[in-house]
């Protein structure tokens, strides 16, 4: 079931959603604990309790509108959300173009707006930190209030908890800050996900036999792995291919400023640039490091790419 | 923006006045709720009170943990029930003529660990209550437990006996009226207090206090509060690297190698975690052992930015103190 995107009213009502579930949040990272309300959502309609299923998802972040200041790095763009969200079994997603005038909607009109006008909503399946509308008054047991009044079903989903602690965002950042992408990915529950735009090189990695493509990320403020290499899965075109990524200054060949984003895609021979892919982090290898010589840093590429084969190999 | 909010003020409380009565002079005059107190001074004693407002009210822990300086006189020959002036004649005893060495090497003595008891006159609470207030009412309270102290030094500054003038450099939870009284015991006299001034609490001192006086709104114009930063200058700090610093502001520990630059020796206990810009954006706490999480830079932060950054936000970090579990 291809995923429904609508990217403003216009287009969620051509899809004219009837008698539908509906949830909604930021969703980053599309993490365990979003996943345990995307699948409440699910099931409500396998129930046949209900038509469809929809998220309502924001973009921009909605902290990057209502603060002038810092919002938090982010662990998915909102391409990688929706890449995320259609492994769901849901039927669209509304991505609602988040500006001060969305910010300023209370939540009572939020709910009047897009979950029953638009969406036709009958049930609301929240998570238990979920707060919409202005100033973020739409807590779960006020909405549940609107519910009781208006004639729609509110279930508010518990935290999850993973390894004694709630999942979460922050502890999300917490692994990948500190390089444990194991736990970073059981927390998410899948492989951290970074996509980018393949764009030109120096070319150095053909030269020692690990042709590379350099990853554009357009949004600044997605949180990139710490540097080091890694175990990767590529999807490009709808194949998931297996490679290595190398995530910093290449202190050995070129020296950069600011880290860079490199995947070596194994047996690979396409032209890819300008093409847009999605990198699954799948094992965190080692930290970057600079070698003497350039025999020396391909002796190592091959040791990489040796033990990245195995670790995607492992179940 | 109030400027008031946010920020470390050094008063120097006059004799009279309860800690909190300052507080509450304080709350009147900024029109700010979040105001409190690093370490309550008796009413009968004046000197060096910080009071601090906002997100600064969550650093009073680290001003508590400074050394502190009281000067006091003791009146040798006289003990009283609540060690002070106020206090109802307990014991008596002429004083010889002392000889200013003999009290000298009284006062070093004290100079060290020292174990002592707090008196029934103390700001420690037992059951809810005030020693000092139960003490006042007559009620006869037990003893609070020794404790344990660190004297840095004791001089006597001068003597008009029975009237001994001194100084006194010394750890968090000193109690100097059971100090004076020991200071007797040291001479074979019964001993109290008759003036006690805390002239500095770490490098804040009397000299640049704010008279709780003029905590009045008339003088409103006068106050002056230090920023957070520029009060905790007295801790040791790292500078992080920008991308830490900003998740450290999201609920992030940073890591060792995280640090871009020590500032100040580094020594156990809090450390000042701040950004590129050198601004303070937490206060880190080491607990655990080095060697088992050798990446680990701090166990625990409490963040000090700016306070409405989370209040409408969906999913930010908890400004509260963090601690990673495991």
């Amino acid at each position: 079931m291809a995923l429904k995107v609508a990217r403003n009213l216009d287009e969620l009502r051509a899809h004219a959603p009837r008698e539908s579930a509906a949830t909604i949040g930021v969703f980053d990272g599309v993490h365990r604990g979003h996943a345990t309300t995307l699948e409440a959502l699910a099931a409500r309609r396998n129930a046949g309790a209900v038509d469809g299923a929809w998220a309502i998802t924001f973009d921009p972040h909605p902290l990057a509108v209502t603060h002038s200041r810092e919002i938090p790095p982010i662990l998915s763009t909102i391409d990688e959300r929706l890449e995320l969200l259609s492994k769901f079994s849901l039927d669209g997603v509304f991505v609602l173009h988040f500006d001060e005038a969305t910010a300023k909607i209370t939540y009572q009109d939020f709910i009047q707006r897009f979950f029953l006008d638009a969406l036709d909503m009958r049930e609301l399946v929240i998570g238990y930190d979920c707060h919409f509308g202005h100033r973020r008054e739409g807590s779960p047991e006020r909405v549940a209030e609107e519910g009781a009044r208006r004639g729609f079903g509110v279930t508010v989903v518990p935290p999850l908890r993973l390894e004694g602690e709630v999942v979460s965002s922050t502890a999300i950042r917490q692994a990948l800050h500190a390089a444990d992408l194991e736990r970073a990915n059981r927390l998410l529950g899948h492989p951290y996900l970074v996509r980018g735009t393949v764009v030109e090189g120096q070319g150095r990695g053909r030269d020692l036999g690990f042709p590379t493509a350099n990853l554009a990320v357009a949004d600044g403020q997605k949180l990139w792995p710490p540097d080091g290499v890694y175990a990767v899965r590529v999807g490009w075109k709808g194949y998931i291919h297996e490679g290595m990524m190398n995530i910093g200054r290449s202190p050995t060949m070129k020296r950069m400023e600011k880290s860079e984003i490199e995947v070596h895609i194994f047996d690979f021979g396409h032209h890819i640039y300008g093409d847009d892919v999605s990198v699954y982090c799948e094992a965190y290898l080692r930290p970057e490091q600079r070698f003497a010589t350039v025999a020396g840093l391909i002796e190592q590429l091959n040791a990489d790419r040796r033990e990245a084969r195995e670790r995607l190999a492992r179940p | 923006m109030n400027r008031f909010d946010n920020r470390v003020f050094v008063i120097d409380k006059a004799t009279g006045p309860t800690s909190f009565e300052v507080v509450a002079a304080m709350r009147r005059v900024t029109g700010l709720r979040k105001v409190g107190h690093a370490g309550t001074l008796d009413p009968l004693a004046r000197g060096v009170l910080l009071v601090c407002t906002g997100f600064a009210t969550r650093a009073v822990e680290h001003f508590m943990d400074l050394e502190k300086e009281y000067e006091f006189d003791v009146l040798l020959g006289v003990e009283t029930t609540t060690l002070d002036a106020e206090g109802d004649v307990v014991r008596e005893a002429p004083v010889p003529d002392l000889a200013m060495e003999t009290l000298r090497e009284a006062g070093a003595s004290f100079v060290g660990d020292y174990t002592l008891t707090p008196p029934a006159f103390s700001a420690l609470k037992r059951r809810g209550q005030r020693f000092y207030a139960l003490a006042r009412s007559g009620e006869v309270t037990e003893a609070a437990a020794p404790r344990h102290v660190k004297i840095y030094g004791f001089d006597v500054l001068s003597a008009a006996l029975p009237h001994v003038r001194c100084v006194v450099r010394c750890s968090r939870g000193t109690y100097v009226r059971s100090l004076a009284k020991d200071f007797g015991a040291k001479l074979g006299l019964p001993a109290s207090i008759a003036a006690l001034t805390r002239s500095r609490i770490g490098a804040f001192a009397l000299a640049e206090a704010f008279p709780s006086e003029k905590v009045v709104p008339s003088h409103a114009d006068e106050l002056v509060g230090r920023t957070l930063d520029d009060a905790l200058a007295f801790l040791p700090g790292v500078v992080l690297s920008a991308r830490a610093a900003t998740l450290l502001k999201f609920g992030v520990l940073p890591l060792r190698q995280d640090v871009v630059e020590v500032v100040g020796a580094p020594r156990p206990g809090a450390l000042r975690l701040l950004d590129e810009s050198r601004t303070l954006v937490a206060v880190g706490t080491r607990e655990g052992d080095r060697a088992k999480d050798p990446l680990r830079l701090v166990d625990s932060f409490r963040l000090y930015v700016d306070s409405d950054a989370d209040e409408s936000s969906a999913g930010a970090a908890p400004r509260v103190a963090r601690r990673v579990a495991e």
